[in-house]
């Protein structure tokens, strides 16, 4: 009662600042701490429909995460950010993983043994790998494509870049010359790590990874800090051009 | 007194939200006056150029020219830049989610 009362003396501003504080908190937590977390009851050994029912399940959102991965490949290239050849290899490996998977959903469904179907289960993880191995393996090499082809674009805008500089006042050459020379020297650290990363897609394979764990997770670490001193560069000289920019508009 | 007090607190609040407003409308207005040549200062404005002679004319327009054009450049290298920071983000997604089936079933 005596909270009460007291709360009547606050103004009435103190009180909307607090709820719109308790509001912004709400809106800080993430969707996802209400999410239902997925449970997988573990199946008897003897109980034949429940390792189909649960590698069907497995199956099936594989499957959608292909589909999604299939689709961003397509988004990509009616952005122009990735060549058709590009895309078709990315969308063949969607293919191939997606057939394998229809195929031992075909061979699950159609058991009569729970050890079989057992093992059909376990196949799902050992032989696809879809969420540890082939989606960061092929988000990555997407990411990689559109790496190459940005900075293809970065290159070819050089020349209006330079062509600017050179109608630029005399006194802002040497600000400007040095901006766009590291702009050039960044696509070229760029352009430096194409290859390596390129060889690391090889060792990135199922089989790898269930039996020679170390060296999968090495040419991951390898191609990761490949992509990401490609990130870094490229966005450097998108810095570079940036200023670039500004001082010519300052003009 | 003490509504006293509290109505001039009221007062002030309101006489300082509404000179933010006025300098906000003001500052919108003044920036298209001078949109044509938003590189150039306040204190000189896009048509200062008719008594300039004709060569100094032609210099600025093709400064001017060049500006807009490295503009352009930059928008669309900032474009691209972005769409490179969304296949990254794919990346995070998809690795955030490997542990799904990373250890044995």
């Amino acid at each position: 009662m005596k909270f009460l009362t007291t709360f009547r003396h606050v103004p009435k501003r103190f009180a909307a600042i607090g709820i719109l504080g308790v509001l912004a908190l709400g809106a800080l937590i993430p969707a996802t701490a209400f999410a239902a977390t997925p449970t997988t009851k573990p199946c008897a050994s003897t109980d034949l429909q429940c390792f189909i029912t649960a590698g069907d399940q497995f199956i099936a959102q594989r499957q959608t995460s292909l589909t999604n991965l299939g689709n961003r490949v397509a988004e990509r290239l009616s952005q122009k950010l990735i060549t058709s050849d590009q895309a078709n290899a990315l969308q063949a490996d969607v293919s191939t993983n997606e057939s394998g998977l229809a195929s031992l959903k075909s061979k699950l469904d159609a058991e009569t043994n729970a050890a079989a179907a057992r093992q059909d289960d376990m196949n799902i993880f050992l032989q696809f790998r879809i969420y540890a191995v082939v989606l960061p393996r092929d988000y990555r090499r997407l990411y990689l494509d559109v790496a190459v082809n940005v900075d293809a674009r970065l290159r070819g805008l050089s020349g209006q870049i330079k062509q600017a500089i050179q109608n630029a006042p005399p006194s802002e050459q040497g600000q400007l010359n040095t901006l766009y020379n590291d702009y050039i020297a960044q696509l070229t650290t760029a352009e430096s790590q194409f290859d390596l990363a390129q060889s690391d897609f090889p060792a990135l394979t199922p089989s790898n990874f269930n039996y020679n764990r170390s060296a999968y997770q090495s040419s991951l670490s390898s191609l990761t800090t490949a992509e990401k001193t490609i990130h870094t560069a490229l966005h450097q000289a998108g810095s570079d051009a940036h200023q670039i920019a500004t001082i010519l508009k300052g003009k | 007194m003490n509504r006293f007090i509290r109505s001039r607190q009221q007062c002030l609040m309101l006489l300082a939200a509404a000179a933010l407003v006025l300098s906000l409308v003001l500052s919108a207005c003044g920036s298209p006056a001078n949109a044509a040549n938003s590189g150039a200062p306040a204190s000189n404005p896009a048509n200062t150029q008719q008594g300039r002679s004709p060569i100094y004319r032609a210099r600025t327009s093709g400064s001017q020219n060049t500006s807009s054009g490295v503009q352009n450049t930059d928008q669309q290298i900032q474009g691209l830049l972005r769409q490179l920071d969304g296949s990254q983000n794919d990346v995070n997604n998809a690795d955030a989610g490997a542990s799904q089936d990373g250890g044995q079933p």
